[in-house]
């Protein structure tokens, strides 16, 4: 006497049984491991779980509010003079502080996109603003200051106003060159900030410039930025 | 509260993330463990998880979406432990862990034994959609983004595991039988 087997019901009550309780000595590891891990700094939707949804919409905003990738095919290596990518009134002139920054245009995800950084530096403390205008707003930061780490340098500072959808004001955000020819940058939007935090600090302990994140950023298609010219290496 | 966790683990908080482990680790763990069928890769890979979702944590920005993002990573820490298994001990039978058997009088021994052997011919991408859907009870659209896989995909995918351990499960019923009627 054989009654019928419901398959489903079979592989269903299969795998409700087993293990459902992770040891502590795995936690135990994951927090020792952590514990010497930096995490990641860029943002990006790429490695987001429902990715599939946002296909649908072009990417769009959501991948705007990500790393956004630049490079230059108008400057080298950039020198600490700021040689290649300034106009040349003003890298003669001898303005103090010396401006830095300067027009990069790029795409991303397809559409057309700018950052202008106008800003003047000593050492690296910097003051101006960098406005980036993407296809889902523009993104606008107070420049505080700058570091670099080998051929890898960014001006960070707090975002002054935003219409990025997600982003908001108040956070840190940064924009990260890569110098080489061609040269490339990852702008970082809006970081929390920590209670206390100060732009070095943030920028130059949990930046990690010199991870190989910065390989992934695209380049740009005309213009270049220029960094402080006494940024630490 | 685990919104407010994962805004903490962001800024570089271990205390916090240490929290949101614990109390995202067992569902993990079960979900592994189903997935890989031994509980030593399961634990391997919960592990690998638990540290790339801490690296990678500021890439998530949503924190209430923190659960699937988790199992997405989790679901690629387990394809990559089935393949470390694979190079190390092709052909290596693992058994299911002491005391893994739960009562339901539902399943016998027999079908355990058949499920298991079902469920280990199929790969790892198929049993992850399986529990998903199964166990977690998560919709097409819910595995398919704990799977990074099109939705098409996922249903299709889920279509072809369930069809083959319907299969496994009615061979075997019609193996059961043919051999009473022989011993009758």
């Amino acid at each position: 006497m054989n009654t019928p087997r419901d398959p489903d019901r079979l592989i269903h009550d299969f795998l409700m049984e087993g293990a459902t309780e992770l040891a502590d000595p795995v936690y135990d590891d994951v927090r020792a491991s952590i514990e010497q891990r930096p995490q990641r700094v860029v943002i990006g939707p790429w490695r987001m779980p429902d990715m599939n949804k946002l296909v649908p919409f072009g990417l769009g905003a959501a991948a705007l509010v990500a790393v956004l990738a630049i490079g230059s095919q108008l400057l080298g290596p950039a020198a600490p003079s700021g040689v290649g990518g300034a106009p040349p009134a003003e890298s003669t002139a001898p303005p103090s502080p010396p401006p830095v920054g300067g027009t990069v245009q790029f795409h991303s995800d397809g559409a057309p996109a700018t950052t202008v950084v106008t800003a003047v530096a000593d050492g690296a403390s910097v003051s101006g603003t960098a406005v980036s205008t993407l296809i889902g707003g523009t993104h606008t930061v107070r420049l505080e200051c700058a570091v670099r780490a080998g051929d890898t340098w960014a001006f960070g500072g707090t975002t002054e106003q935003t219409t990025v959808p997600d982003e908001r004001a108040g956070a840190w955000s940064a924009v990260v060159v890569k110098d080489g020819s061609p040269q490339q940058i990852g702008i970082v939007l809006s970081i929390e900030k920590l209670a206390g935090s100060d732009c070095d600090t943030w920028l130059g302990g949990s930046m990690d410039l010199a991870g190989s994140w910065t390989e992934d950023f695209p380049p740009v298609e005309s213009g270049a930025l220029v960094p402080p010219p006494d940024l630490a290496p | 509260m685990q919104d407010g966790l994962v805004q903490q683990a962001q800024q570089g908080d271990a205390e916090a993330f240490d929290t949101l482990a614990r109390l995202a680790g067992d569902r993990c763990l079960a979900i592994a463990v189903r997935i890989l069928r031994d509980i030593d890769l399961a634990e391997d890979a919960v592990q690998a998880a638990l540290i790339t979702a801490w690296t990678e944590l500021r890439t998530l920005r949503d924190p209430s979406r923190f659960e699937p993002w988790l199992h997405r990573i989790l679901t690629n820490a387990c394809y990559a432990e089935a393949r470390r298994r694979r190079r190390w001990s092709e052909g290596l039978r693992i058994l299911p862990a002491p005391g893994a058997y739960g009562p339901d009088e539902y399943l016998t021994v027999d079908d355990r034994d058949l499920l298991e052997r079902a469920f280990r011919r199929l790969t790892v991408e198929q049993r992850a959609v399986l529990v998903y859907h199964h166990y977690l009870g998560l919709s097409i659209s819910e595995v398919a983004a704990r799977t990074g896989l099109p939705d098409g995909t996922a249903k299709s995918r889920l279509h072809h595991a369930s069809r083959a351990l319907r299969a496994s499960i009615e061979a075997d019923a019609r193996s059961t039988a043919g051999s009473q009627e022989r011993l009758a």
